[in-house]
């Protein structure tokens, strides 16, 4: 910006009488010696005397006293809010209620979306693992992530006979809503949930597949459901006593020995029996048609109890390939060889594993806290 | 020397606004009627150079006025109450003005639309003297609508100083701004202004 610029900008402050009395005759004598300059001013000059020469309009009579009209009625106002701020404290309180009725509804619509969508999700779940535990033997709950998945699964009349139309997959009925055995002495069953059915009637497992008979089931699993059932999650994470259960039975339903003659208890001698909890099993929890050279025979039992064996204070139950602790529950296992060298190594310390080795065949036991598959030397022996 | 008659003018007129502002803090009502009536008819020509529009102009005047009264605790004894009051005015205004833009409409009559659609419908300034003639009326137009086209800034500016005859620190006052910043407005505005009634014929047949 040069002299001149300067000069044109303070061309109004000089027409105001507003110059810096410094500047003032600078400007002025820049004014003297360049016409343009001095054009440029008499033209701003001019437009103040034209707009001041406007005829000015002034305010009608009376504005006085309507500005005081003015005032008394914002006055009352004021002096009347105390009444009226309630109603206007409802009338927001409306607007908010309306503007967070969608809000909180559609976090309520989302909530209720997701406790369905986990609800199926977890049936979707449970019904994986009950497809892996058809076809995987008892060990199954380990292939899951690692962790042991059982749920509680409650079979419907139509699924049950799904359940039970193939010959291998007696762990389809695993219902942990079944009530103990008749047969079995209740003080050793576990008391039963509260949402479990009640006790029904076990037909046979072995009896002729047919329609009827299928009915006749179902119709019993229609009884078994409770009154308030639908008030119940369809699925539920096994409780500690029901994951025993559920793998005992899953144990048993394996097992070849046939089944023990209406009343009979297991097979193990009864002193073991006392400590050991009998597995409560049932006609529609272990169906083991076609499970073995004995399983055709007509075993219509209240109860299939597995052959159970006490051996160092532990209580070992009889699969078709040895014996499981009645104490394990899915844990991962660690091969064990009897004739390895830390079997060897392990006896000198654990004298009571050569007892437990007696018992033959693949023998799951813990050992220092961890789960071992033992694989004995010795032939298993053929069931009692 | 302009600038100094009038701040001398002004502080006469302050010395009498001071003295009914403590009258009325001392509840004297009626001190208030005498502020209102002494400054009304500068509050009210401000504000229709301002919005261009009588009834926009009368409203926003009582308004400012009932502001001042229930405000005058915020009033610093030692500024002017006229400045004051044309502070609040000046906010009123640009507040319409606002309003205007939002609702995308202008409930005044536009200084513009006279000029070329309404000559004769003049405000009272024009149409009710009786010395208005057609060549008159048609000056005032043209000298209305390059006003309204200046901006809100430069409008109060010019307004303040040509028809108010404030001096610059008082501009500075009630616009809130440097006095640097009323000096810029007002020779900007002046230039605007310039332009304009050159373009209209107003301006050109004199000067330049």
């Amino acid at each position: 910006m040069n002299d001149r610029d300067d000069i044109r900008d303070d061309l109004s402050a000089l027409i105001d009488g507003a110059l810096d009395p410094d500047r003032q005759p600078e400007v002025e004598a820049a004014l003297d010696t360049d016409p343009a300059l001095r054009a440029e001013y008499d033209r701003l000059s001019g437009i103040d005397a034209l707009y001041a020469a406007l005829p000015r309009e002034a305010v009608p009579e009376g504005f006085a006293q309507s500005v005081r009209d003015a005032i008394a009625r914002r006055e009352n106002i004021a002096a009347a809010e105390p009444t009226q701020r309630p109603v206007k404290l409802r009338m927001f309180t409306q607007a908010t209620r309306r503007s967070v009725f969608w809000p909180v509804a559609a976090a309520a619509t989302l909530l209720v979306g997701f406790f369905l969508w986990s609800t199926v999700n977890r049936a979707n779940q449970a019904n994986t693992l009950l497809t892996v535990a058809k076809s995987v033997p008892a060990k199954a709950a380990d292939a899951v992530d690692g962790k042991e998945q059982l749920y509680k699964v409650r079979v419907m009349p139509e699924e049950k006979g799904k359940a039970e139309a193939p010959a291998a997959a007696p762990v389809a009925a695993t219902s942990t809503h079944a009530a103990p055995s008749p047969g079995a002495p209740a003080a050793q069953e576990p008391p039963a949930p509260p949402a479990a059915a009640p006790a029904p009637p076990a037909p046979a497992p072995e009896a002729p597949p047919d329609t009827a008979d299928k009915e006749a089931k179902g119709q019993v699993l229609m009884e078994q459901q409770p009154p308030s059932a639908d008030d119940l999650p369809a699925l539920q994470p096994l409780s500690k006593e029901d994951r025993e259960r559920a793998l005992r039975r899953m144990l048993a339903a394996k097992k070849t020995a046939p089944a023990p003659q209406e009343g009979a208890v297991a097979a193990a001698p009864p002193a073991d029996a006392t400590n050991a909890p009998a597995p409560p099993t049932s006609a529609t929890e272990a169906p083991a048609a076609g499970a073995g050279p004995q399983a055709a025979a007509p075993a219509p039992t209240p109860a299939n109890t597995a052959e159970q064996r006490k051996v160092a204070g532990r209580v070992f139950l009889r699969t078709d390939s040895g014996w499981v602790d009645h104490a394990y529950k899915g844990e991962v296992l660690t091969p064990l060889e009897e004739s390895s060298d830390e079997f060897k190594q392990l006896l000198p310390t654990h004298p009571p594993l050569e007892k437990v080795a007696e018992l033959g065949g693949s023998i799951t036991l813990r050992i220092d806290g961890v789960w071992r598959d033992l694989k004995t030397t010795r032939p298993l022996a053929e069931p009692k | 020397m302009t600038d100094a008659l009038t701040a001398l003018d002004a502080d006469t007129r302050t010395d009498e606004d001071g003295m009914l502002v403590e009258r009325f803090r001392a509840g004297d009502e009626a001190a208030f009627d005498a502020l209102v009536r002494r400054n009304q008819d500068r509050v009210y020509g401000l504000l229709w150079r301002m919005l261009g529009n009588r009834e926009d102009a009368l409203e926003t005047a009582q308004d400012t006025f009932v502001r001042a009264y229930r405000g005058i605790d915020g009033f610093r004894a030692e500024a002017r109450f006229s400045t004051w009051v044309y502070g609040i005015a000046l906010n009123l205004a640009r507040n319409r003005l606002r309003d205007r833009s939002r609702k995308g409409r202008d409930r005044g009559v536009s200084l513009e639309t006279l000029e070329t659609d309404a000559p004769g419908a003049m405000p009272a300034t024009t149409a009710d003297c009786p010395r208005a003639a057609a060549e008159q009326g048609e000056l005032e137009a043209a000298l209305a609508a390059c006003l309204e086209h200046l901006p809100e800034t430069l409008r109060g500016a010019f307004a303040l100083r040509v028809f108010e005859g404030l001096a610059y620190d008082e501009i500075a006052d009630a616009m809130e701004c440097p006095r640097g910043t009323v000096k810029s407005r007002l020779n900007d505005a002046r230039r605007r202004l310039a332009e304009c009634l050159e373009r209209r014929g107003v301006l050109g047949r004199d000067a330049a």
